[in-house]
Parts: C-alpha cells; structure tokens; sequence
C-alpha cells in the first residue's frame, strides 16, 4: 500500500466515523478485539544474560564474576522447572507470572555466526537476515502485505528497520500526549488550507505525508482520552508501554506494536545501571499486563522482549561487562505457553569467551509471526520451527 | 561575456548550494552572473572555531550539546556556508558515531570535521586518505585495536561497501586482506594522559604501530599489495569510486534520482578534477536548473533548523527560551526530527528522502514553526522555500523542500 492508498483509506474511514460514529466504531472495536495482538520490545545495547537469568548453583559463574556476580541469597529462585536458574531480585514482579505459566524464558538465543557489533547485530535481529543481504524489517515485510495504515506502530521517533518494508513502514508516534499539533489557529487553518491543495512532484509526496500525518492526529487524538489504570514507572520505557495500552484500549488496532529501550550496554559499574532498568522493565511490563487484563485482553496479548546480543562470561576491569553472543529473550503473556525454553548455559564451553548460541532467534520470530496469523515462511524467507511458547 | 543568472536561478544555486539564504544574498548573486557566482560561494571554507569545552572526559553528552551549539552557530554566521552543507554530505557518508564511539571526545569529533571541511573540496583520493587517517575513524570502526594476531575487518569492510565502491565490487576475500593491510594504523595521544586522565580538549593523533603491523604480502583487488596506503592507492585509481560518490553527490545536489548521463559525466570529472570542480561542473550545468529538478530534496532535519533560523535573521541556534535547557532542546529536537549531528544511526548514514517525513518527525518540523513566533518581522523566506508569501506558507509542502 502506498501513501496514497492509505490517505484514500485513512480520509475513508474518517468519513464514515463521521456518518455513522457509534456503531461503526462499535463494530470496528468488536471485530478488532478477537485479534492476536504481538508486543515487541527491543532492549537495545546488549543485555547481559548471566545477571538476569542467574546460574546462581554454579560456582564458575561467581569465579568470572567476583565484582559483579548476584549474590545466592538475593537470587529469585525458579524451582524445579527453572532449569538450576534463578531471576534477578529487580524481576520480582515477573514471578507471579512464571508461577502461573505466562512466562517464557528462553536462554542463549542467536544467530549462527554471531557479531559483536551493536549495529550489525541489531539489524540482523531486524531484517531476520544473518547474511545481511536483506535490508527490509521482518515485520516491515509482513505489514507489506496488511491493507492498514495501523497494521503496526512504532512507539518512538523513527521507525526502527525491523518495520521498515519495501512499500511501507509503520507510522512512528513518539508518545500520544505530545503527538498533537501546536500551532496558532491562524497556522492551523493555513496548513488545512494547504493539505487540501494537489501538488506536483516531490512537494504533492511531501503533502501526502502530511495528509498521513493528519491522519495519525486524529486516530492518536481518539486514543488521548482513554488512560491507564495500572502505576507505571517513571521511566521512558514505562511511558511508552503505557502509550502502547492505551492505543491497543482505545481500538487502535494494530497487530504490533514495537517500542525500544536504551542502555543496557553495561561496560562499566553494570550492576546498579542493569539493576535499575530490570526494575523498570519488570515494573512496567506488570503494569502493562495489569491493564490488559482490566480490559479483557490480556489472553490476546503476546509480549515478546529481546537484546542484540548478551554480554561476555567474564567481568571486564570496569566492573562491567563487554559484548557477548547468545543473550536471553522473554516472552509473556496471558494466552502463552511459560517456562524455561533451554537449559543452564555451559560456562566450561564457551565461544570465545562468551556464551555459545542454543536457540536461533528465527524459531522464536516464527512463533510470534504464528501468534498474528502471519506466514511466517514467507516473512522470514525459509521454514524455522516455531518455538513452542504459542 | 559573463553567463547571466536570474534571479529565481539563483535563489536555486544558493538553497542547493548552502542550504541558508536570504533575498538579498540571492540578488547580489544574481548580480555577479553565474560563473562569479558559483565562484563566490566555492571559496575556500571559513575555519570553524576550536573546541574548547570545561566539562570533563565523562560528560560525553553535554560535550555533544556543545559541539551542536558550535557547529550550528558556525554555519549560521561562516561566509561560506556551501562548505557546510558539504561539510554535513561528508559527515554522513564517511560516518563516526560519537555515541558509540566510547574512547573519543569532542575533540575528535570536530578533529574530523575540520578534515572534511578543509580537504572536503580537494581531491578524493587526499580525503580520503585523510579519512583513512584520522582518529575518529579509526577508533569508531575499530582499526585502532586491530593487529596482526586478530586483524579487525570492521573499517576494510566499510571502507569498500559504503565508503568506495559500494557492494558488489569486492569479494570477503578483498576485506580480509585489507584487514591485514590496515593493521598496527591506531591512535595515540600526544601526552599520552589516557583513561580517566583524559583530557577532552586533547585530541587523539594517527600512530603506526609497527609491531602491530602484518608485514606479509596481501593481494587486493587483484594486485599485490603490502600497506592499507597501497589499498587506499587502489581505490583512488577505482572509477567505481568516482561512480559510486558522484551518484550521490548529485543525489545531494541535483536530485535523489539522477539522470544517468550526468552520473557518468560527474564521475568523470569528479576523478579527474575533485569535489571543486566536480561542484562547478554541477552548478554551471544547464541540468541543475531544469525544472525538474528544483525543489525535488526533502531537506533534512540540520538543513529545516538551519534554514529557517537564517531565514530569521537569528544567529543564534535558538529555540525558545534562551535559558540553560536551550542547548539541550535544541537537541532534542534534532533527534525527534531524526537527525542528531555527530550521531548518524547507523554507519550508513542518514536514509534521507521522504524518510525524514514520517509522522512524528514532520510533527516536530511543523510545530517548530510555531516556536517563530514574534520574529515574523525579520523572517524573510525567498530562498528559504518556494512559494513563500509570508510566515503562513511555513506551512506549505515546499517548505519542507530544497
């Protein structure tokens, strides 16, 4: 769908909203709501595994680790089916759901020759593409093939490659209290006045864009008046995932919604800096889930959160880690299939210092593709077997 | 007889050229006729002032600011504002990321971009044998720790598929043994007061390693080859290079497509002459003011800022408020726009184009212009956008247009 397409269907369903507004949109909640929706969360720097998902029963793992290591005491302990492995204490939040099977931990996830570059690695999670020869996103190119505008929103600045396809990419919508036009009413009229008058050339595309924008306004603009109930943290991350319940609450309606967070490329003083955000992350997801539930959708929602890559065995000589391979992915939700998807990673066996890749991240992307009712042969170019968390 | 140069031709010339402009620059331009025109605004570039910053090696972020503030500031007010916007084309194509460059400073940063902006009008081959040099570059993609027991392929690799050839003109075979050529060029600093002695006023130089150097034989492309200068050699005789950067010089200047005519011609003389000829080549060129081709570049998010702050008659990087957030602001708008200076995302550089336009960026762009209020006095918008009848065509597509 190009632009065009899409301002003729966003203009379209703006027009009939106006002819007949509470039963279409009525309907349009109702049709929307038996849908999968998909939840991604990019942890973007390189989380590292052995602090979050802690091999705490084996003693090589604190010998690597003297200044670092998460003491046995402090450990969230898994059980029996935790694989001898424990959480982080900032992940308290996530163990009601593991509890109640709605947690999904997957160690060791990668990519047959793995990089350590942020960028390399972070656009081979994208494109689903260790070659690198693919330049669009894996679901940039599922939402190739969608009819809507909405089919996916970036929860950010600028669109991330992983939505960017060969005919589209997800419209980005920074935070739905600051997506709004502030402008003298004088201006507004003038811009009005402005978009409805056809162009020529590159400045009729650049009014296109403008059209979609007005497009986005006024959908975001629908969604501002629904709020959340859940507390949320006062972090970047908890702002986007409580942008992302409102838009899914408000009838959005689109199947992914994907939102970044920074910082975990913990070289130096890792522990209290990974220790904040694991807090962040635990505390906003929970709150998210909160509210999905208070709104029936939760068995609806798949939450699915990765890294580019984990963090070297080792503790380097700033109290930090540097960049590893296999790193861990988290998949959450009240309509998944919990628990530990891998065993205890081998710290006697390791590539090149870091831990060795067990789970092709493909097989985990096929089973979120499967979760949307994707062909995930298709997006990702070749059969991988989904994981079993759907 | 002098070539005449109308008046809406070198409104055209000066936008293109320098992306900042008013009415009168464009009729004293006008005046001067075309060959004394493309002259004046291909003088060679004002130096930019030096970096000098009091915050410590740590502060990395508030360095950033700062150097926004510089480098921003300096194109508002430099006499020769062409070799700023050229300065910006070099910037996003040989890439350093400040950000994920950990071991660099301010100093650095703008250690580099006084390469580009002092050999950015010279030869290719000098630049990019400057490029090939400078620390920056070489901390960013990794050279400075490669050596002979673990040749790091991060810069042979984008030296060849963004920075020369582009993709398809090289084999993995190439990168490995360049790899090798370019071991042992590292960095080093002239007090040699590193770690968390460092300071950010102090710039890293260019060291050859000797030890650190595969002295074996390689072959590169075909030809046998001992040093990365010979690899460089190689590739300053490539006229895939000239074809490749041609390409997209007109892509910046003329039109994201270009004919294919001129980029066989611009390649021509792009090698045999430099970026200064290649420029004037451009620019007298009955094609550069074919209609066609006006007003067919989305202007990025630097070019927006700095176009329309001119167009303002500020001199000051200034948005709002003048209080101790400005800097930061201003910043923070740039990212929202999706262009931090010093930060391109990704090696690649900036996508560019109607990428610029995605919903939140051009919402950003459209309510900057509400943050003009009360300078409507001194706004004068004629090389600033098409079309432009007063402050309420900020609103118009063309706006968005160099």
């Amino acid at each position: 769908m190009d632009r065009r397409d899409f301002i003729k269907k966003s203009l379209l369903t703006l027009a009939l909203g106006q002819a007949a507004p509470s039963l279409l949109s009525r309907t349009a909640l109702a049709a929307q709501s038996r849908e999968k929706i998909l939840v991604v969360v990019n942890l973007f720097g390189g989380n590292d595994q052995l602090n979050t998902l802690i091999p705490f029963r084996n003693d090589l793992y604190y010998r690597n680790r003297p200044s670092i290591a998460i003491s046995r005491e402090q450990v969230l302990d898994l059980g029996q089916n935790g694989a001898r492995l424990g959480l982080h204490p900032q992940l308290r939040p996530l163990m009601a759901m593991w509890d109640a099977g709605e947690l999904a931990l997957i160690p060791q996830v990668g990519y047959p020759n793995p990089n350590r570059s942020h960028f390399i690695s972070t656009s081979i999670w994208h494109t689903a593409d260790p070659t690198r020869r693919e330049r669009t996103g894996w679901l940039g190119r599922w939402g190739d093939g969608q009819d809507d505008p909405f089919c996916d929103t970036f929860i950010g600045g600028a669109t991330p490659q992983a939505l960017q396809g060969h005919e589209r990419s997800a419209p980005a919508v920074s935070s739905v209290d600051g997506f709004t036009l502030r402008m003298p009413k004088p201006l507004e009229a003038a811009l009005e006045a402005e978009m409805h008058t056809q162009r020529q050339g590159q400045a009729e595309e650049v009014r296109q864009a403008m059209l979609s924008l007005r497009g986005a306004l006024d959908k975001i603009g629908q969604i501002r008046t629904y709020s959340t109930k859940a507390q949320y943290p006062n972090h970047p991350f908890g702002k986007n995932l409580a942008d992302v319940a409102r838009m899914i609450a408000g009838g959005l309606g689109s199947s992914v919604y994907y939102t970044t967070v920074g910082g975990w490329d913990t070289h130096a003083a890792q522990l209290p800096r990974q220790g904040e955000l694991l807090g962040y992350l635990s505390q906003a997801l929970s709150a998210f889930r909160a509210d999905m539930k208070a709104i029936g959708r939760d068995k609806d929602v798949l939450i699915l959160a990765f890294s580019e890559f984990g963090r070297r065995v080792q503790e380097n000589a700033s109290h930090g880690t540097d960049h590893g391979k296999g790193g861990l992915m988290l998949v959450l939700g009240g309509g998944i299939k919990g628990g530990m998807y891998g065993g205890e990673p081998n710290l006697e066996d390791l590539d090149d210092g870091d831990l060795r890749y067990q789970t092709d991240f493909r097989n985990v992307y096929s089973a979120a593709l499967g979760w949307i009712q994707a062909d995930a042969k298709q997006v990702l170019g070749q059969e991988f077997k989904p994981l079993g968390v759907v | 007889m002098a070539k005449p140069l109308s008046y809406p031709d070198a409104v055209h010339l000066l936008r293109r050229a320098a992306a900042r402009g008013r009415a009168e620059e464009a009729r004293r331009l006008s005046e001067l006729g075309l060959e004394a025109a493309v002259d004046s605004l291909l003088q060679d570039p004002t130096p930019a002032p030096a970096f000098k910053t009091e915050v410590s090696s740590s502060e990395r972020g508030e360095q950033q600011r700062q150097l926004t503030q510089l480098w921003l500031t300096h194109w508002l007010n430099t006499p020769t504002p062409a070799a700023e916007r050229l300065v910006l084309f070099w910037h996003g194509h040989f890439t350093s990321e400040f950000r994920e460059t950990m071991g660099a400073q301010g100093s650095d940063v703008w250690a580099q971009f006084a390469t580009f902006r002092t050999q950015g009008y010279g030869p290719l081959g000098e630049l990019l044998k400057a490029v090939a040099h400078n620390p920056m570059m070489l901390l960013y993609l990794n050279n400075a720790e490669s050596r002979k027991e673990h040749p790091n392929e991060n810069w042979a690799r984008e030296l060849m598929e963004l920075y020369t050839l582009g993709p398809g003109f090289y084999s993995e075979k190439d990168v490995q043994e360049s790899a090798r050529a370019f071991t042992g060029w590292t960095v080093r600093l002239p007090s040699g007061k590193g770690g968390k002695m460092r300071d950010p006023n102090e710039a890293f130089e260019f060291f050859f390693r000797k030890n650190w150097h595969d002295t074996g034989s390689k072959s590169f492309l075909g030809q046998p080859v001992e040093s990365g200068d010979e690899v460089l050699e190689i590739l300053t005789r490539h006229p895939q290079t000239y074809a490749f950067i041609g390409r997209k010089l007109l892509a910046y200047y003329l039109d994201p497509q270009p004919p294919a005519p001129l980029v066989s011609e611009g390649a021509k003389v792009l090698q045999s002459s430099g970026t200064r000829e290649f420029l004037r080549w451009l620019f007298t060129h009955p094609e550069f003011y074919a209609p066609a081709h006006r007003a067919s570049i989305v202007k990025s998010p630097l070019e927006y800022v700095v176009g329309l702050l001119y167009a303002a008659g500020q001199t000051r990087p200034l948005i709002g408020k003048d209080d101790g957030k400005a800097s930061g602001r201003l910043l923070g708008l740039l990212a929202t726009m999706g262009q931090v200076p010093f930060d391109p995302p990704t090696v690649k550089g900036w996508d560019g184009g109607m990428s610029w336009l995605a919903e939140s960026p051009l919402l950003a762009r459209l309510n900057l212009v509400a943050a003009l209020a009360g300078q409507e006095p001194s706004l004068n918008l004629e090389v600033f956008m098409d079309g432009a009848t007063g402050p309420l065509s900020l609103v118009k597509p063309e706006a968005q247009l160099l």
